[in-house]
């Protein structure tokens, strides 16, 4: 078993959430950020530790983590997740393959229900939500990550 | 190959260009950052799209022009200036049998600035015409080049409507940016982008704040096609999450 970090397993357990919901099981790379930091945020310690969270700080649009994009990168190169590109997108969506969801099933044996089930629901909400609301639920909660977000006029 | 547009706000005129420096002949391009240049002395910007050579001389003569506080006859200054050597060119061109060396090199110019009395946006035609496009009716936009027929698409819902400098910044970027991906070639980034304010002031926009419009331009284009997607398709069998989920609700449920 390829050994991977806590985040990673939170990172294949939401993709495994996306690829079973009713909605697309295509995220991309914002949604995929969106979804980590709430969360991130919103996980009990009792569940995953402080250590294992990824750490955002406010960027463009909102809570940023280059971690997300190099573990990303890390489980693309292992086999685990799939890049899809779309005609006319200047953005990548990313899923898991047969080897990530293997991964994710194995992953989502050690987790509490409670914890998949909070993963599922975070997954529904970034899909189920357009871009524009997305970021304006975020920004609400959490407004210190708006700071520097070319977003935050808009949504003030 | 050019791309060269201005944008003129209630708060200054911003002007933003591509890179490319086409050579028809060989079918080569040069990086070339001269399609904008500044003239801090007379509170204005110029854009050139054809020949280099010719850009070049005007851009020279332009530099040792006098501020002028009256616009009709600054506008009358710059069209001579302009068109001494737009004649220069035609009546030293030695034609020769091939295309792109059979007709005299050619410019159209734009100039950008704010005078005593308010802001003025120039085109000058290759046969010396001109207009102010600074005019209320022309919705405050110029755009001249072989990407022109993109800039004025992607304008147009832009036109009538009343703008500010920081909007236009990303606008601007917006139309450089998609033009220069959809042109099968002549059009190159980086994108050259320049302002003047209500004072008359000019400053450059640099790559910190070309970045952050390249940002905003990507957040635009996932608006803009999201937006239109919900609303011609809304989607009413799946329930739309209201809020972020807390982990106890979800429980709950």
């Amino acid at each position: 078993m390829e050994e991977l970090s806590e985040k990673q397993k939170l990172l294949i357990a939401l993709l495994e959430a996306a690829g079973n919901s009713q909605a697309t099981p295509l995220l991309d790379p914002i949604r995929i950020m969106k979804a980590l930091f709430i969360l991130c945020k919103k996980i009990p310690e009792n569940y995953i530790s402080n250590e294992d969270r990824y750490q955002f700080k406010p960027y463009l649009y909102g809570p940023y983590s280059s971690e997300v994009y190099d573990d990303l990168a890390i489980l693309e190169k292992s086999g685990f997740v799939t890049r899809t590109t779309l005609q006319w997108r200047n953005w990548s969506y990313y899923s898991l393959t047969k080897k990530g969801r293997e991964k994710a099933e194995q992953i989502l044996k050690t987790y509490q229900n409670e914890l998949s089930e909070y993963i599922k629901s975070i997954c529904n909400f970034v899909q189920r939500n357009d871009f524009a609301s997305i970021l304006e639920k975020v920004y609400k909660a959490f407004p210190e990550y708006a700071a520097e977000s070319v977003f935050t006029k808009r949504t003030a | 190959m050019t791309l060269i547009i201005g944008i003129l706000c209630s708060d200054g005129i911003v002007m933003a260009s591509d890179s490319a420096s086409t050579d028809l002949d060989t079918g080569t391009k040069q990086p070339s950052d001269q399609k904008i240049v500044p003239y801090p002395q007379q509170h204005m910007i110029f854009g050139g799209s054809g020949d280099v050579g010719l850009i070049q001389k005007i851009q020279d003569r332009l530099g040792k022009l006098p501020y002028q506080k009256d616009p009709n006859k600054f506008r009358k200054e710059l069209k001579n200036l302009i068109c001494e050597e737009l004649k220069e060119s035609n009546k030293l061109h030695v034609p020769y049998p091939s295309q792109s060396y059979n007709s005299p090199p050619i410019a159209i110019c734009i100039l950008a600035g704010f005078l005593e009395e308010g802001p003025f946006l120039l085109e000058f035609e290759r046969d010396g015409r001109d207009t102010d496009y600074g005019r209320k009716e022309l919705g405050g936009f110029v755009a001249i080049g072989s990407g022109k027929p993109w800039a004025l698409a992607l304008f147009r819902p832009h036109l009538s409507n009343t703008r500010m400098v920081q909007e236009a910044k990303v606008i601007s970027y917006r139309i450089l940016s998609d033009a220069i991906a959809l042109a099968s070639y002549g059009l190159a980034e980086p994108i050259n982008m320049f302002c003047i304010n209500n004072k008359g002031k000019i400053s450059k926009i640099e790559n910190d704040e070309k970045h952050i419009l390249n940002q905003t331009c990507e957040l635009w284009r996932r608006l803009e096609s999201e937006t239109l997607s919900k609303a011609l398709t809304p989607n009413t069998e799946l329930s739309i999450p209201e809020n972020i989920p807390d982990m106890e609700s979800t429980k709950k449920s």
